[in-house]
């Protein structure tokens, strides 16, 4: 709620394989747009297998804001690589299937440290990643 | 030079949109039962009580929420005498014109909930199912406004009314079903909502606009 300015983004972090976006804000459609274009720019330019979005600070999903995230993950996936939401308040999961929503196609985790481990888990076996679980 | 109304929303505008702080001091003073500009000793604690609800809900920023928090208690503390008068229940009309305004809109809805004591799931529902006509407003009328009201009657609740003077929805029937194709979205916006709360009415036609008036109750 604080930043208001025309020009805040929301930060993209590249942490090892992956990018991490964590929204900590309630969503205008300005930010949901920008956040899109950001994503696809950075996975074209950046070398990762692995998006995460931690949707922990969000104060709604309404049908605008699910239908962006299915987009990146759609988007991500055409370009290779695996998108998962993380931190999904459990009311605002039930006010999205209440509504006949869904975020078909994302996989999802609790939070953001069980969302690196999926992300980590699958490739596991050609990488040869030495996993911690 | 004592207002005291105005302090507390320049305190308040330091961290949310104006709109925002506006209804957090409405809605503070209607539930606190007590006017800032006429505070009497004890209550000012009544309405600290209501503003810092509304700042907890609405600043993220930990320092931020201490920041606006402190400043609000050395105002209040250091104000108040004379009488209290209670203030009528609000009404508040959010403009709806752009997409900020989705996001204040909502933002309000949820504030409201949160100050009758509904659930935090009750509170989301209400707030996604404003975001959903805000929006609609924003996409398909261009301009028009939220209003929204508390129930205080019989059944405790909420009351949001969209309004519109825009293009009108052509074939009501058509776009609540599920065989509708929006064009510009998922078509779900209307159906959701519908869901989302206990009443809806929707109103339209190319002459007047549209208006949705829908309702949630606490029971
Ligand atoms: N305020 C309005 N004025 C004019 N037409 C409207 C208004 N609200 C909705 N409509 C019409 O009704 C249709 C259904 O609205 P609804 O919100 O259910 O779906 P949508 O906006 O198309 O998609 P979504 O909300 O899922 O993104 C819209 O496509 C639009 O044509
Ligand atoms: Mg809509």
């Amino acid at each position: 709620m604080a930043e208001r300015s025309d020009t805040f983004r929301i930060p993209i972090i590249k942490l090892h394989d992956k990018l991490i976006v964590s929204i900590q804000m309630a969503l205008s459609d300005r930010l949901v747009m920008q956040l899109k274009d950001d994503i696809t720019t950075r996975i074209e330019r950046v070398n990762i297998t692995g998006l995460i979005i931690d949707v922990s600070g969000i104060d709604v999903m309404d049908s605008y804001i699910s239908r962006a995230l299915r987009d990146m993950g759609l988007i991500a996936r055409l370009m290779g690589v695996r998108t998962v939401i993380s931190g999904l308040d459990p009311m605002i999961a039930m006010t999205l299937v209440e509504m006949g929503l869904d975020l078909k196609g994302v996989s999802s985790a609790l939070n953001l440290e069980t969302a690196i481990e999926l992300l980590d888990r699958k490739p596991a076996k050609t990488r040869g990643k030495g996993g911690t679980v | 030079m004592n207002d005291t109304r105005q302090q507390i929303l320049e305190i308040l505008s330091g961290s949310m949109s104006d709109i925002l702080a506006r209804s957090v001091l409405s809605l503070s003073i209607s539930w606190s039962k007590v006017d800032p500009n006429n505070l009497r000793h004890g209550d000012d604690k009544r309405l600290l009580v209501e503003l810092e609800k509304g700042i907890r809900l609405y600043v993220r920023d930990d320092a931020l929420q201490r920041t606006c928090m402190e400043q609000m208690q050395s105002l209040l503390t250091i104000n108040g005498h004379t009488r209290p008068s209670p203030v009528a229940e609000p009404q508040i009309r959010v403009p709806v014109l752009t997409e900020s305004d989705i996001v204040d809109a909502r933002g309000i809805g949820r504030l409201v909930c949160n100050k009758l004591g509904f659930s935090g799931a009750m509170q989301i529902k209400v707030a996604t199912a404003i975001s959903e006509l805000a929006r609609n407003i924003v996409q398909y009328a261009g301009k028009g406004e939220i209003i929204i009201t508390t129930l205080d009657g019989n059944r405790r609740g909420i009351e949001v009314v969209a309004r519109d003077e825009g293009p009108g929805i052509a074939d009501i029937d058509l776009v609540m079903s599920d065989r509708y194709n929006s064009r510009t979205g998922m078509g779900i916006g209307l159906k959701g909502t519908r869901n989302l709360m206990d009443e809806f009415d929707l109103k339209s036609n190319p002459d007047n606009g549209t208006e949705i008036r829908v309702r949630k109750y606490m029971d």
